[in-house]
């Protein structure tokens, strides 16, 4: 399983003759003019870049059947990625072949196993809180996190705590697990989307390289609310750029994948005759401005700007 | 002298370090929660709409009540009343995001230890929690970290075609809640250790709010809840005021339910009845939930229901919800704008002292099995005491 992908987006702006807000932004940051089948081409190359690898039931199922040994590490985090995992629907027979040897949320076990195939680690790094990972080691998450790396095969950063540093970098003791280890792949996101961390796993067992997801984003394309009238207050129906909105710069395909709520071609084609979409992702869907939570500046304060 | 570390199969990290006596009896008990971020610090000069979403991320398994506690912070600071309709959304997405962390609590961190090859039922399980989670992200985006909450109502009221989903989802939780989820609690055998004095703390948001404290009944004033230093821990020991005395109160499913008038005062606060209160408590929660959304006025052009409102110069507020573990309290000041205050007391404080009194007298293997039974969140409950920068 080495066959790049790109995937399939669908850009209407060719037939599209409203006034885009993206190609400005494109024109602004490239210093000259470009045309719209330029701009398609950039973003087009852009996406097949930074999307992360998705594969199919039986390809997930294929990779897994390796049984893989998993281990889950928390460090200053929320748990809330544990949650997006467990919310993946296919969960049930991702757990049946693979097996968590460590995870403080839903396994008993005390002790870091001697070698684990893939370790997923969860949240920031710190060298100066306390943490106590088994029954007689009272360290902390850095030192803790290099002998995760000596007795892991592969450790994946997920979420934008641990890819980034995310909102416990807010306190300055905090760091990306990048930064004190080396990571084989980071799946950004707050919380990631469940596929994301399902398809880094498989991406890690096949070999497939994991994109970088630190290049320019688009997410401006998928959102629903694209090319409408802009609203300087929340509640109204229409673009909240002037409210704060992050989506235009956000690297993120947050909308594409989406098993907790429709899907981007669920929200795409739902959408009636005045542009609106069904409720669900993204957050600018519902109205709420995008606070860029899969960015590596992630919280680029303020998020909100309200007059 | 036992430790007790990591704490496993809950939220967090924490430690406990425990005596016992020459019957592996537990005499004394100290929490040691772990690995602290200190919201509290650097939500100071942050901008106020901002917290909703920032405070959420202390949490992943009940972000919604710390989203809701502060808009409603903000909202009783800058004398914001929301719209009823935008109340109920909200009122639906707490019930959604208590009904996915009861089922979650149970079958992945309780009742491993109390059910043989739980693990063969996770199936079902998964299938309503999920749905539940599904709810908070037709409401809010996503099921985790929901947008679309912010000061002054809600972003996006839902559809009909939506609220019609959602409650084919509320009747399929409602069916597994009443057919497999709580018949399985009832019939699971539970030790009955992990008793404390029984005093209880409910702030209402689904049963009447009050506070019991051995058998006698007291208003549940926020103003009497107060804080102090946990020794050796980044934990807080939060306690109610009664005519000068403090008390540690049990926040909780069990202590809405009694508390509530839901179930007999004279229950005895043990571990099989803290699990049970959990599940007897979504088995009302998810009926409540149901009314609300039947109640829901939907709007199909995508609208929101947003109060507009000035920004105080100087102000403060308070913002008060039960999240699935227990009371939840923000406490925020602002001033020219910036937030100026921010004090979080939240339900695993309620119970840090609590765990501790209720590890007394029991043996020491099961000491996890008490600490489960409250549903500790020690990432919510890493805080420290407020310190006022002037």
């Amino acid at each position: 399983m080495t066959e790049k992908r790109v995937p399939d987006i669908e850009l209407d702006c060719a037939s599209c003759t409203d006034e885009c807000f993206l190609l400005n932004e494109t024109e602004n940051v490239l210093g000259r003019k470009i045309d719209r089948r330029d701009f398609i081409k950039y973003t087009a190359i852009g996406t097949g870049l930074f999307f992360l690898p998705s594969f199919t039931d039986s390809e997930i199922k294929k990779a897994l059947a390796v049984n893989p040994t998993v281990a889950w590490v928390n460090g200053g985090s929320c748990t809330g990625c544990t949650v997006a995992f467990i919310d993946y629907s296919g969960i049930m027979s991702v757990l049946s072949s693979v097996s968590i040897v460590y995870c403080t949320t839903i396994a008993d076990v005390k002790e870091f196993p001697a070698a684990v195939d893939i370790t997923i680690v969860e949240g920031a790094s710190a060298s100066t809180t306390c943490f106590e990972p088994e029954p007689t080691v009272d360290t902390n998450f850095d030192d803790f996190l290099r002998m995760v790396r000596s007795r892991s095969g592969k450790v994946l950063a997920v979420g934008t705590c641990a890819s980034y540093g995310g909102i416990p970098h807010l306190n300055p003791d905090y760091h990306p697990v990048s930064s004190v280890i080396a990571v084989d792949g980071m799946v950004p996101g707050c919380p990631p989307k469940s596929e994301h961390i399902i398809n880094a796993i498989v991406a890690l067992i096949n070999g497939t390289p994991l994109p970088n997801p630190n290049v320019e984003g688009i997410h401006g394309l998928y959102c629903p609310r694209k090319n409408q009238n802009r609203q300087s207050k929340l509640g109204v129906f229409g673009c909240v750029l002037p409210c704060g909105c992050k989506g235009t710069g956000t690297k993120a395909d947050c909308i594409r994948f989406n098993e907790i709520g429709p899907n981007r071609d669920q929200l795409l084609a739902a959408r009636n005759s005045n542009g609106i979409a069904a409720e669900g992702s993204p957050c600018t869907n519902m109205g709420d401005p995008c606070i860029g939570c899969f960015n590596s500046d992630f919280p680029k304060l303020p998020l909100y700007s309200i007059k | 002298m036992a430790r007790i570390a990591p704490i496993t199969r809950v939220e967090g990290h924490a430690k406990a370090v425990v005596s016992v006596d020459a019957s592996n009896v537990i005499t004394s008990a100290e929490l040691d929660v772990m690995m602290y971020r200190g919201f509290e610090s650097f939500l100071y000069n942050t901008v106020p709409e901002d917290t909703v979403r920032l405070t959420s991320r202390i949490c992943g398994v009940c972000p919604t009540p710390h989203s809701l506690a502060s808009a409603k912070a903000w909202e009783s600071s800058r004398n914001i009343s929301i719209s009823a309709n935008a109340e109920r959304v909200r009122y639906l997405m707490e019930c959604a995001n208590l009904l996915h962390s009861a089922i979650l609590h149970w079958y992945f961190l309780a009742g491993p230890d109390f059910v043989a090859n739980i693990q063969a039922l996770w199936g079902d399980a998964t299938v309503a929690r999920q749905k539940a989670q599904k709810i908070l992200a037709l409401l809010g985006a996503k099921g985790t970290h929901s947008a679309a909450i912010i000061v002054g109502g809600h972003t996006r009221i839902p559809s009909a075609a939506t609220m019609a989903t959602i409650k084919t989802y509320l009747v399929d939780i409602e069916n597994f809640i009443n057919n497999t989820y709580v018949p399985l609690v009832q019939t699971s055998a539970m030790p009955t250790y992990g008793t404390r004095p029984a005093r209880f703390i409910s702030s209402g948001t689904y049963f009447a709010p009050g506070v019991m404290i051995d058998g006698v009944s007291y208003a549940f004033d926020p103003a009497n809840v107060v804080e102090d230093t946990h020794p050796n821990s980044y934990t807080k020991k939060v306690s109610y005021l009664v005519n000068g005395t403090k008390y540690v109160c049990e926040a909780g499913p069990l202590a809405r339910m009694i508390v509530g008038g839901q179930m007999a005062a004279n229950t005895v606060n043990s571990i099989a009845n803290r699990n049970l209160a959990r599940a007897l408590e979504a088995q009302k929660v998810v009926l409540l939930a149901k009314n609300t959304a039947d109640a829901i006025l939907t709007y199909e052009d995508a609208r929101g229901d947003v109060k507009a409102y000035t920004k105080p110069n100087a102000a403060s507020g308070i913002g008060v919800t039960e999240a699935p573990r227990g009371t939840l309290i923000h406490r925020v000041s602002e001033s020219r704008g910036y937030v100026s205050s921010y004090n979080l007391t939240v339900s695993t404080t309620f119970n840090s002292g609590a765990i501790e009194e209720a590890l007394i007298g029991a043996p020491l293997d099961g000491a996890e099995k008490v600490i489960r039974s409250f549903d500790p969140c020690f990432s919510c409950s890493a805080h420290n005491i407020e310190i006022l920068v002037r």
